[in-house]
């Protein structure tokens, strides 16, 4: 992950160079964990919502082409104790903002946020 | 239901296998026709299927007849059927999250599961001053609306119609971020007479 953008690098895919579903996953989930409440993706405890770049695993985001050639983006996150209504709109700008940076924003379509567990972080 | 998927995906994975296995060795021993070589027959014959044929029917003369076999063919059948049941529920149960949905529009979907969401509903609550403990469950409503149950245990001297409004209050934010309702009940909990 870079420190500048905070988007993940480009790993190589299984053929060689990273598609831009494998792009669009690292950027979404990078945003994700930089923003303040979200303590974790969430693999669905199965495994369902990970995404595979490379040899990296990306627990807690789903990237699935949809109409119109775009790319829906399913986040699954575990969160802190912290109103979830606003993290999900901060989320969806910090998605947006970190796929423009990678030069792909045009192939974005909807970003789900579903929030799967609650953490309570405690006092230090 | 993780276990139930888990057990009905390797059955069916060992079942297609073997009927794999079985089909091949059936295709094999087709090639040549008679009694012998690789036929039909000689497969039968190679499995022992007419000393099967025999054991079953002892078998089916004792199924027959009252005793332990019977007894225990019994069991067995109700095993069968409870095993196929079980496989019935992993094969046809939901594998979709069951969430409540917030918001979806062009921009997206907001959902979270049921147990997070009453849990953060559950710490809200149980800071409400003059609660002493609170159990809270989130329901998908029957028309996109969901809803919030409480039940809170209050002291003694707390009036409940104040708890109610603090409590609702206090959960205005999940309430007004998901669109839910809140059904509340309140009663005084077990020693409710110490101070909090």
């Amino acid at each position: 992950m870079t420190a500048e953008t905070g988007v993940a690098p480009r790993a190589p895919s299984r053929v060689g160079r990273p598609t831009d579903r494998m792009l669009i996953a690292g950027a979404a989930i990078a945003a994700a964990l930089g923003e303040a409440g979200v303590v974790r993706g969430h693999d669905g405890g199965d495994g369902r919502y990970v995404t595979i770049v490379g040899s990296e695993r990306l627990p807690g985001v789903v990237v699935v082409a949809s109409k119109g050639g775009r790319y829906s983006v399913d986040l699954y996150l575990t969160a802190e104790l912290v109103p979830l209504g606003p993290l999900a709109g901060r989320l969806r700008e910090a998605v947006r903002q970190n796929v423009r940076a990678i030069g792909l924003e045009e192939l974005l379509g909807p970003v789900d946020v579903t929030f799967l567990a609650i953490e309570e972080r405690t006092a230090r | 239901m993780i276990l139930l998927r888990f057990i009905v995906r390797l059955l069916g994975f060992v079942l297609l296998v073997g009927l794999a296995l079985l089909g091949g060795v059936v295709a094999i021993f087709s090639i040549e026709g008679g009694d012998t070589g690789l036929s039909i027959p000689a497969l039968a014959d190679l499995v022992s299927l007419p000393e099967l044929g025999r054991t079953t029917d002892d078998f089916r003369a004792q199924l027959e007849a009252d005793g332990p076999v019977a007894t225990l063919s019994a069991l067995g059948g109700l095993a069968a059927i409870v095993l196929g049941v079980v496989l019935i529920i992993g094969a046809l149960s939901p594998t979709r999250e069951r969430v409540l949905t917030l918001d979806d529009s062009e921009a997206g979907r907001l959902a979270a599961r049921r147990r997070p969401l009453a849990q953060y509903a559950t710490t809200l609550a149980e800071r409400v001053d003059g609660v002493t403990d609170a159990r809270v469950r989130a329901k998908p409503g029957r028309f996109g609306r969901g809803i919030l149950k409480v039940r809170a245990d209050r002291t003694r001297p707390t009036r409940r119609r104040e708890l109610c409004q603090r409590i609702e209050q206090a959960l205005e934010p999940v309430i007004r971020a998901f669109g839910l309702r809140s059904r509340i009940s309140t009663r005084v909990g077990a020693g409710s007479s110490r101070v909090q």
